[in-house]
């Protein structure tokens, strides 16, 4: 099997949006509906974007299955599945605990997985300048979600600390946006730190620095270039993978960057409008069965994008 | 407005290249090319100069315009100047290959693979880079005239991107050919032992900049294996148990493979070798490590193994890395 080319779009305007998927077993194609959805969010805007989506889920399972990861991650993955199975948060728990291993643990998943995700971001510069758009009218966001977020921040830190991978900012790339979406940075930080020993080239992690931030680069000029304009973290107050347990920020695994701004979506477990729960009591006094109410996924990557619509509408113009 | 960018780019940098193409590559001239292969680091830096003057670089940024006018001295003197952006993108970004290098002068070879390309690429970068490079000025005061000055230079710079992309992929494919589905597993033993060779500074275990290490430690306990019996009286083969210790080197020079069995047993992703120890009698799953154990030696050529006992109760033995039982050993 063949390494899958970077996703090149041909850009309808100056701007381009690069999405980074979280946990689970992705394969391209499978977030075509969330394209959808953002590209419907941004219909109105004045100019249109380009939308990218980076997949990686095949690494993840390279590495699995050379180092026969039934032996060791799988099973603590299906002990969790097991364990956490009655909502659908629960698989998300347990797929971030295998896929967030990798990168953590393996020097070369960490490798493989950034320099996957810098050949994608180097595409969409590609694009431009297949597009004719000048670099300083360029406009790249990134949105990214779940485990993603450790993959964008690690990326970024490694693109404005190595000019060999073109992409620093002193070398012309200033993204406008980057949006974490229930970012697990801090809690990899807090965890992984833990066990930093263990942990190899623990110092080559921009999450394990002293100091958690965004990157920035010298000019070279003694001026000092941040890698993007605006950085937004979102993350819901049920979602513990972005650092909230019950409605309780959690310090230890909330991530919170110098001048993000910040955003805490006030989730319900059972969203759903008084109406719809009438209908649902009516049906199962009807049918006589029990009420059928799912719960719904505070780590749901839609559902943040769906509460923030006007927000996306306003930080990508 | 970006058409018409991108078409006066064309222009620009085909007006450029016809201005200043050396002799040598007017005898290639009646083939097409892209632009990019034809514009020098010298027309470059004449766009951007004449853009600076255009839009007064310095005195709005005279630092940058300085480090602008000492570029330009320190390609001319390099000689580089004349090389084509695309050399040069190849030459600064990565280490070029032999045939690349031996399409360029011979005399100038030298002084272009130096690693200070990568810094003088870097201080262009600066000098340009959108927000506080000239790219910005010029865009600024006079968009209509962007390709005219900074045309050349983004063409650089999308060289420079594309030589580092197919490093990217180049890197990912030896990521391939050691993780993905077709490279030999590890078993809990040697995930270990591999995870702390690569902690082991000294060792060439890690990975570096141009991918994962070729090399792999092996410490497999083989239950797949089978000898010839000899004698024929009733199995023509046995099966053998083995413990191998010894180095795996993937080949990641080599592309032939692709799909072919016969084209991967030809050229196989991996070769291995080390030492063996033999279960005393020929039969599965007994300890190697027991009393009258045989001592040997493996080959692997991809995923075809050939081993062999010493001694007088010698064996000859072949093998598939097949396992008795697999995801253990």
């Amino acid at each position: 099997m063949a390494i899958p080319d970077p996703q090149s779009i041909k850009w309808p305007a100056d701007r381009a949006i690069l999405l980074v998927h979280g946990v689970g077993n992705a394969k391209p194609g499978d977030y075509d509906p969330l394209i959808a959805q953002l590209a419907q969010i941004l219909a109105g805007q004045q100019q249109k974007y380009a939308i990218y989506m980076y997949y990686y889920d095949y690494m993840n399972e390279w590495f699995s299955q050379k180092l026969q990861a039934p032996l060791a991650a799988t099973k603590l993955v299906n002990a969790l599945h097991a364990k956490l199975d009655a909502t659908s948060l629960g698989n998300t728990i347990a797929s971030f605990v295998g896929d967030v291993i990798w990168p953590v643990m393996s020097l070369d998943a960490r490798d493989a997985i950034r320099t996957g995700l810098l050949r994608q971001l180097r595409q969409v510069l590609l694009d431009a300048s297949a597009a004719g758009v000048p670099m300083p009218q360029r406009k790249i966001s990134i949105i990214c979600h779940s485990l993603g977020c450790f993959h964008v921040f690690e990326a970024l830190h490694t693109a404005a600390s190595d000019p060999a991978q073109q992409l620093g900012p002193s070398q012309g790339l200033t993204l406008e946006n980057v949006i974490f979406m229930a970012s697990p940075v801090q809690l990899i930080r807090s965890v992984a730190g833990a066990i930093r020993a263990a942990v190899p080239n623990a110092d080559a992690l921009a999450c394990l620095a002293p100091t958690l931030a965004m990157p920035a680069s010298d000019d070279g000029f003694g001026a000092t270039l941040p890698s993007t304009r605006r950085t937004v973290s979102i993350t819901g107050n049920l979602d513990p993978v972005g650092g909230y347990v019950f409605r309780a920020k959690q310090d230890w695994a909330y991530m919170n960057l110098p001048g993000q701004v910040s955003a805490i979506d006030q989730e319900e477990p059972f969203d759903m409008r008084e109406s719809d729960l009438q209908s649902i009591l009516q049906q199962a006094l009807q049918t006589g069965a029990p009420p059928k109410i799912t719960p719904q996924n505070p780590h749901d990557w839609s559902a943040y994008v769906a509460r923030h619509a006007n927000d996306l509408k306003q930080w990508l113009p | 407005m970006i058409a018409r960018f991108r078409s006066a780019t064309l222009a620009v940098v085909a007006s450029i290249a016809v201005a200043r193409i050396a002799p040598a590559q007017t005898t290639a001239a009646s083939a097409p090319s892209p632009p990019s292969s034809k514009i020098t680091v010298d027309s470059v830096l004449r766009a951007l100069h004449a853009g600076a003057a255009a839009v007064s670089f310095a005195s709005v940024d005279a630092a940058r315009s300085r480090v602008l006018d000492s570029l330009a001295v320190a390609f001319r003197e390099s000689r580089a100047g004349d090389l084509t952006i695309r050399d040069f993108a190849a030459a600064a970004t990565a280490t070029p290959g032999y045939f690349t290098i031996f399409r360029w002068d011979r005399d100038r070879v030298e002084r272009v693979t130096q690693p200070a390309l990568a810094g003088a690429l870097l201080r262009l970068q600066q000098v340009f880079a959108p927000p506080n490079g000239l790219s910005r000025r010029i865009n600024d005061a006079m968009p209509a005239s962007y390709a005219l000055y900074a045309g050349a230079m983004e063409a650089l710079n999308t060289q420079a991107i594309a030589a580092v992309q197919q490093s990217s992929t180049e890197k990912l494919r030896r990521y391939e050919v050691k993780f993905g589905e077709a490279s030999p597993r590890l078993n809990p033993v040697e995930t270990l032992l591999n995870y702390g060779l690569e902690r082991v500074p000294w060792l060439p275990f890690a990975p570096n900049a141009s991918g994962p290490s070729p090399l792999e430690f092996v410490a497999n306990y083989a239950t797949g294996d089978i000898t010839p019996d000899g004698k024929f009286n009733e199995s023509p083969v046995h099966l053998v148990s083995s413990d191998n210790v010894g180095l795996r080197f993937y080949n990641f020079g080599d592309t032939t493979r692709a799909g072919n069995p016969i084209a991967r047993l030809l050229h196989p992703p991996f070769w291995a070798a080390g030492v063996s120890s033999f279960a005393a009698v020929d039969a599965p799953l007994r300890s190697p490590f027991g009393a009258g154990r045989r001592w040997g030696a493996f080959i692997n050529w991809g995923s075809l193994k050939v081993a062999g006992t010493f001694g007088h109760d010698w064996r000859a033995i072949v093998g598939t890395g097949a396992q008795l039982i697999p995801h253990l050993f």
